[in-house]
């Protein structure tokens, strides 16, 4: 879009400059009819040619200047569905494009809402209902088929739980605080390693960044959850890079194909459906990961490693490192 | 043998009344339900309970304003039980006076444990000292919020606990000053995760000093009382 207004601006001056140096030259040429004798200002006509060129450059600003805004709110729009409305102003058609483009901002607000509302209700309503049916298996006489119910019920209130904390991480904002890595790192590690997980936290890094302590405690938790889950140990160390923390995750499993690299951030994708069933992942656990890192101001990415397994890389602005 | 606890719960589901009574009852307590405060009030006003299990979503009151109102009679320790996934009900249910909160669907177990928890917790204190172990606590140079598993340094730095941290130090919190022993801890610290393992109690220290920099050669904070477990020395007080 950037590169978009900068050709236009080229392109509005290009034909201004070639508008005005028409008109001279036919000015002139009609002075030399009238006039007799052509005359050769080689002075004025560079001092002429100069204002030419400035006054082109100028007004190609100035028609494009509204693009540039344009193209910056897009941009915008890329990372904050809630910024501020584009200022209707300057040349029709670029007070139309502004108009136009404010109310795909409020269309593609109101579809995003509807979406993720609509999922938090369906979510909502059926924790009812799961807490009755959770109730009544305790009346099963049989061992065996209650454990089995029990353990449906719980993939269940996964689902649920997930569902409520992804529409949370689309369109709450949390408040934020200053927090030390190293000790949330710690915290999330050390859960693991009570629930009876591999987990361990390698090296410190002394980070401080500006987030939300129970949304980054999810995305960290889901992100060391599925190395246990898929890669059967997770191995967790944390470094500080200029202005940014770099948290690596990573598990000894059997890595990722392209094919599934590119898609394992989708909602609800789950990398093998038989494994899935028996890790009971609801498929939303890296794409709440992304939606929280980013609206932290951070990236996550996956590779496979050389040496086998897979790495999850999350980035965090340091605070104060605005 | 004694007397078992009475629980009132209060929910406008009909079945889930009914089979959390059943649930409650099959497990060493008795229980009645109630359909909204309305109802509540009137059992409340004509018996004595032990707890009251209060569902936040009723149908025509909020549950924090029956909460609220309680409160304003009655000193009854309440467990709130309310949707998944919305944190700011936990402070919020906390700050107007409920002992505990748990979130739909639960695990009956979870349930189970958090309501012997705080009967233990609040036999014998009223709700308003009750409430003041809601607020926020200073000791040394922290902060510590109850409603959220972390801690707050001088320099207003976030320092996230893991449960097993979190339960520790407020057992300390709560003793502030006094001999605990390691059975003693492990009484107060277990309950609510019924899945997880127990570290044993001087891992779990060792591990809480790390994180409130304590140092482990000489801590300031959490002593080692030889022979007999240990001893938070720090002054604690609760701000207005």
């Amino acid at each position: 879009m950037t590169r978009f207004v900068q050709s236009m601006t080229v392109r509005v001056f290009v034909i201004l400059v070639l508008g005005i140096l028409f008109a001279i030259a036919g000015t002139l040429h009609a002075t030399a009819i009238f006039h007799g004798p052509p005359f050769r200002p080689t002075l004025q006509l560079s001092v002429l040619g100069v204002c030419t060129l400035s006054l082109a450059f100028i007004t190609a600003r100035m028609v494009t200047r509204p693009l540039r805004g344009l193209a910056g709110a897009a941009m915008r729009l890329g990372r904050d569905i809630d910024a501020a409305p584009l200022p209707v102003t300057g040349p029709t058609e670029v007070k139309d494009a502004s108009m136009a483009f404010n109310a795909m901002q409020r269309r593609i607000r109101a579809n995003v809402s509807e979406r993720t509302g609509m999922l938090a209700a369906i979510t909502h309503d059926l924790q009812t209902p799961v807490t009755r049916l959770r109730l009544r298996v305790e009346k099963v006489e049989d061992d065996d088929l209650r454990a089995r119910l029990i353990g449906d019920l719980a993939s269940m209130s996964d689902m649920i739980r997930d569902g409520l904390e992804w529409a949370r991480s689309i369109d709450v904002a949390e408040p934020l605080g200053r927090l030390d890595l190293d000790a949330l790192l710690d915290s999330v590690c050390s859960d693991a390693q009570d629930a009876g997980h591999d987990v361990v936290l390698h090296e410190e890094s002394a980070a401080i960044v500006l987030g939300s302590v129970s949304a980054l405690r999810r995305c960290f938790t889901n992100v060391i959850d599925n190395a246990v889950a898929y890669g059967g140990r997770a191995d967790v160390s944390c470094v500080v890079d200029g202005v940014r923390a770099i948290v690596r995750v990573r598990d000894s499993g059997p890595g990722l194909s392209d094919h599934q690299l590119g898609s394992v951030f989708d909602p609800f994708y789950r990398v093998e459906a038989s494994r899935s069933r028996a890790t009971g992942g609801t498929g939303l656990g890296l794409t709440i990961t992304r939606n929280i890192v980013v609206r932290h101001g951070g990236t996550v990415s996956l590779r496979n490693r050389a040496e086998g397994g897979l790495e999850v890389m999350l980035d965090l602005p340091l605070a104060g490192a605005e | 043998m004694t007397v078992p606890p009475r629980i009132l719960v209060v929910d406008d589901d009909a079945d889930i009344r009914t089979l959390l009574g059943e649930y409650l009852r099959g497990h060493g307590f008795e229980a009645e339900g109630a359909c909204d405060g309305a109802s509540m009030r009137e059992r409340l006003r004509r018996a004595e309970f032990d707890l009251v299990v209060l569902d936040l979503t009723l149908p025509l009151e909020d549950g924090l304003d029956v909460c609220r109102d309680l409160r304003t009679r009655s000193d009854v320790p309440v467990i709130m039980l309310t949707a998944r996934g919305a944190p700011i009900d936990r402070s919020v249910g906390l700050e107007i006076g409920a002992d505990d909160y748990v979130a739909k669907p639960f695990e009956p177990r979870e349930l189970l444990a958090r309501i012997r928890a705080v009967l233990r917790r609040t036999t014998g204190k009223s709700s308003a000292v009750r409430r003041e172990a809601t607020r926020h606590i200073r000791f040394a140079a922290w902060t510590f919020d109850p409603t959220a598993r972390h801690i707050v340094n001088a320099a207003g730095v976030i320092v996230a606990l893991s449960g097993s941290e979190f339960r520790l130090l407020r057992a300390f919190l709560e003793h502030p000053r006094q001999v605990l022993s390691r059975d003693r801890l492990l009484a107060l610290t277990s309950g609510s995760d019924v899945d997880a393992f127990d570290r044993s109690i001087d891992l779990q220290v060792s591990r809480l000093r790390q994180k409130l920099r304590d140092d482990a050669k000489a801590p300031l904070l959490i002593k080692t009382i030889r022979s007999e477990g240990y001893m938070l020395a720090c002054h604690v007080t609760v701000p207005a």
